[in-house]
């Protein structure tokens, strides 16, 4: 028994050890180089990913990445965690019900405008509704950046800061709840409406349910921790770990209540937790929980990026009958159709909330970059829907580097018309 | 999605998430860790080390147990340990700079083979003795290769013990160096001992098991760890400016890849990442590297956890009624052997007076190098053609080793706290840097 222990396995572990370090390593460098041209890094992580892809396919180690999953799972996690921890109930009241209700206007629009595109083109519904779902996720980092950067100050820049961490929590709820529909249609064809939408409706009580508790322990057992002891980071950091790793573990392998089988979102499950989490510990200790944790994810996020990128390449070389016309003609219409419902839809809500002009002109174009947490939805349609989630991750692979390459040009652009640039 | 459970209808959902936790490594672990962070805060209540707390949780939620763990689980996370492994020996080797052992490399070199040597030879005669009194065949095959067993020290704990309770002092000056020393040693010596004790039963062993494997060894782990330290050491003084973040991602990602390429070319588990400590941090002012240390020890904190917890619920109480009087033999006289000779040597090298009394003691604890030499045994005695009439033999020291393990792991880290604590070295850091 003892020999197993050692020898099962060992011959991959090493070998995806390896593939890791170098994910890591030559990710970390690739990201620096873009910063230093003035793009973004997530860009580079992905680039550099294809040629590591490249270069596994070609000495035939490509079902190493497939191996190394597990990272992006948990990545996924800790995406979700980190943007349910923003989700500060009091910030929440402070910024009002004004941007409450552009957030989710924005949202559904661009979800909606890019479903009806992509049906237009003759694609099924599940990957619609899927693609659509992820059209809500807007990256923060580059909007903060510019903001930052330019010293913005205005209506708009009022309006887009406390929108955009909020937009991705609605992106996500949209997404947990569009998904668990794609999935039911998926599986249970024929069905009917009221019994299409019962699987995705005990989800996401049972996603919040489970989020909420473990949040709720968590936080508990992280009060518990005096703020004189010499470890407490690794304490806070044992803790979310835990946390983190439990609501992923559940959510993939699901359990069941008498003869009723739950499933959980895999995204939202996570994010609960963190927002519960966060609301239940004072504000300086969960920016001190904040802190730890991003020790810990941050190289996983790093890798997740760079594997994404290898992935594309992995998933090409399995999958020879790919059809590229239409893999284009999705990737041009959600990268189209999505700027339209995030425009439209950020006009619309300003118009109805009574907005200054400049939000109602400006804020659509404001939202467009688009990177991890897109990328984090993708990699989950692809776990959950075999084939067709391949093309949406590619899909959204391509579409995350154009947003990422133009979308700061837009913000930038926004906030020049506005008149809001104080350097 | 598919692992949902089919047949158990009645089952609760607890009982059913636990049957299908080994299906799902990402459970085990946060399983792990959460009874690690209860074990760790309830064994404070007592003063005994957190790590103390992790193995005690481990052989309690373990397959001795409660079972919550079962074998398989347990064997699934060998990725965990060897990660673990690797941030030790780093961690380790860090602590090894050259300026600061100039006063004291040559008092810990001469203690440290002292004590190897004292702790063989006192284990083997002992061992020797009491088999030719009770009439057993193959007498010096099991001394000989119990000896060299004894030898080996568990660096994991011992570090652990030293940075949660920041010790400073003459003990733990010598305690760090002495622990990355004494792998080197006892591979070599382990080596040298395991073929001339089966070739007693074999016949001459080829050269190459005894010296030439085990040079290799410790080559490849010195030159790969060299390799990649001087990388690490280029980049990290290249990028100084990049934010602590990123020279952690760096370094971790180099750890990693030690590791890999560790395992590739057989090379040791600790003393490969070692080398990169060693390298990196006698390039390096303190300043530097400490702020390097932060951070990683940061990551690696949760997976150390994992890999303590882990580490007992390997442990098999039930070996403990197996141990026999040879186990007992074996137990008492290797804490004699690092005792004395730890004790006899610093005297010699006129070390501190708290070294003499009491650095011995900080040498008891045994675990996993140990137990991978047992299985080293085994194995040998399992492949090897000649051996095979002999395979009893293995088996029996992997008993042996693995209940003293047990006992090893559970006291050896209330004495070290108990010796450093008595050598006034507890706490003695705290405030150095902050």
């Amino acid at each position: 028994m003892f020999h197993q222990i050692i020898s099962s396995e060992a011959s991959f572990t090493y070998e995806a050890l390896l593939v890791l370090a170098i994910v890591l390593l030559f990710g970390l460098y690739a990201g620096r180089f873009f910063e230093k041209i003035k793009l973004p890094h997530i860009t580079g992580y992905i680039i550099i990913g294809v040629f590591i892809g490249l270069g596994l396919v070609l000495i035939d180690l490509g079902e190493i990445v497939e191996h190394l999953a597990i990272v992006s799972s948990v990545a996924l996690g800790f995406i979700a965690f980190g943007i349910g921890t923003e989700l500060e109930f009091g910030k929440l009241k402070k910024s009002g019900k004004e941007v409450v209700v552009i957030t989710i206007i924005q949202a559904v629009a661009a979800s909606v405008v890019t479903i009806l595109g992509i049906l237009i083109i003759g694609v099924s519904l599940p990957i619609a509704l899927v693609l659509g779902a992820i059209a809500t996720a807007t990256a923060p980092a580059p909007i903060m950046l510019l903001t930052r950067k330019y010293k913005a100050r205005g209506p708009l820049t009022d309006t887009l800061l406390p929108l955009v961490g909020m937009d991705d929590a609605v992106g996500i709820i949209l997404f947990g709840i569009l998904l668990a529909v794609a999935d039911s249609m998926n599986t249970g064809a024929g069905l009917s409406v009221m019994e299409t939408l019962e699987g995705p409706l005990i989800e996401l009580v049972a996603s919040a349910i489970v989020g909420g508790l473990v949040g709720f322990l968590s936080a508990l057992m992280i009060k518990k921790i005096s703020s004189k002891d010499n470890q407490k980071e690794e304490v806070f950091l044992g803790v979310s770990v835990f946390a983190v790793f439990v609501t992923v573990a559940l959510a993939k392998m699901g359990f069941h209540i008498g003869e009723m089988q739950i499933h959980l979102s895999p995204i939202l499950t996570p994010m609960i937790m963190g927002v519960i989490l966060t609301n239940n510990l004072s504000r300086v200790r969960a920016h001190d929980v904040n802190l730890s944790v991003e020790q810990f994810s941050a190289p996983i996020l790093v890798a997740f990026f760079t594997l994404a990128g290898a992935e594309l390449v992995v998933a090409f070389s399995e999958n020879t009958n790919v059809a590229y016309g239409s893999l284009i003609g999705i990737t041009a219409i959600y990268i189209l159709f999505r700027i339209v419902g995030k425009m439209g839809g950020a006009l619309l809500g300003a118009k109805i909330m009574g907005s200054h002009r400049s939000v109602q002109r400006y804020l659509g174009l404001c939202l467009l970059p688009q990177a991890g947490v897109a990328l984090g939805m993708a990699y989950q349609a692809k776990t959950d829907f075999g084939e067709d989630g391949i093309t949406i991750l590619i899909v959204v692979l391509i579409a995350t580097l154009v947003y990422e390459l133009f979308g700061p040009i837009g913000v930038k652009f926004s906030l020049e018309q506005s008149n809001e640039i104080r350097v | 999605m598919d692992m949902l459970l089919s047949t158990t209808e009645e089952a609760s959902g607890i009982a059913v998430i636990l049957e299908h936790l080994y299906e799902n490594p990402i459970f085990g672990v946060s399983v792990l860790i959460l009874f690690g962070i209860l074990g760790g805060k309830l064994i404070n209540l007592i003063k005994f080390p957190r790590v103390t707390g992790y193995i005690l949780i481990g052989i309690l939620i373990g397959p001795s147990v409660l079972q919550l763990l079962s074998h398989e689980m347990v064997k699934s996370f060998t990725i965990i340990r060897q990660v673990a492994i690797g941030f030790i020996g780093y961690t380790i080797g860090l602590e090894l700079r050259f300026s600061k052992l100039k006063k004291t490399g040559k008092q810990v070199t001469i203690i440290t083979i002292s004590q190897a040597f004292s702790t063989a030879v006192m284990v083997c005669l002992a061992v020797a003795l009491y088999l030719i009194l009770t009439g057993k065949d193959h007498v010096w095959t099991y001394a000989l290769i119990l000896g060299a067993i004894a030898t080996a020290t568990a660096p994991g704990p011992i570090v652990a013990v030293v940075k949660s309770y920041r010790t400073k002092g003459p003990v733990t000056d010598v305690l760090l160096p002495l622990v990355a020393l004494d792998d080197a040693i006892g591979i070599m010596l382990f080596a040298v001992m395991l073929s001339f004790g089966t070739s007693l039963l074999s016949g001459p062993v080829s050269l190459s098991h005894m010296l030439l494997d085990p040079a290799k060894e410790i080559f490849f782990s010195l030159a790969f760890g060299a390799l990649i330290g001087f990388a690490v050491t280029l980049i990290a003084k290249k990028f100084n400016r990049e934010s602590d973040q990123f020279l952690m991602m760096v370094i971790i990602g180099f750890v990693f890849a030690g590791i890999g390429i560790g395992q590739a070319v057989h090379a040791s588990a600790i003393l490969l990442p070692m080398t990169i400590g060693i390298v990196l941090t006698n390039s390096i002012d303190e300043k530097y590297e400490h702020r390097l240390t932060q951070t990683t020890d940061l990551f690696s904190a949760p997976i150390l956890l994992a890999f303590f917890t882990i580490a007992g619920a390997e442990l098999q109480l039930s070996l403990l009624v197996k141990i026999g009087i040879l186990g007992v033999i074996y137990l008492l006289t290797r804490v004699l052997g690092k005792v004395s000779g730890a004790y006899v040597s610093a005297k010699g090298v006129k070390a501190p007076p708290t070294v003499i009394k009491y650095l011995g003691f900080t040498l008891i604890p045994q675990a996993g190098v140990a137990i991978d030499m047992a299985l080293t045994t085994q194995l040998r005695f399992e492949t090897t053609e000649a051996l095979l009439p002999f395979i009893e033999i293995g088996a029996a020291i992997m008993t042996i080793v693995l209940a003293a393990t047990v006992i090893y792991e559970v006291f050896g880290l209330v004495i070290v706290k108990a010796a450093l604590g008595k050598a006034g070295e507890i706490d003695a850091a705290v405030g150095d840097w902050d």
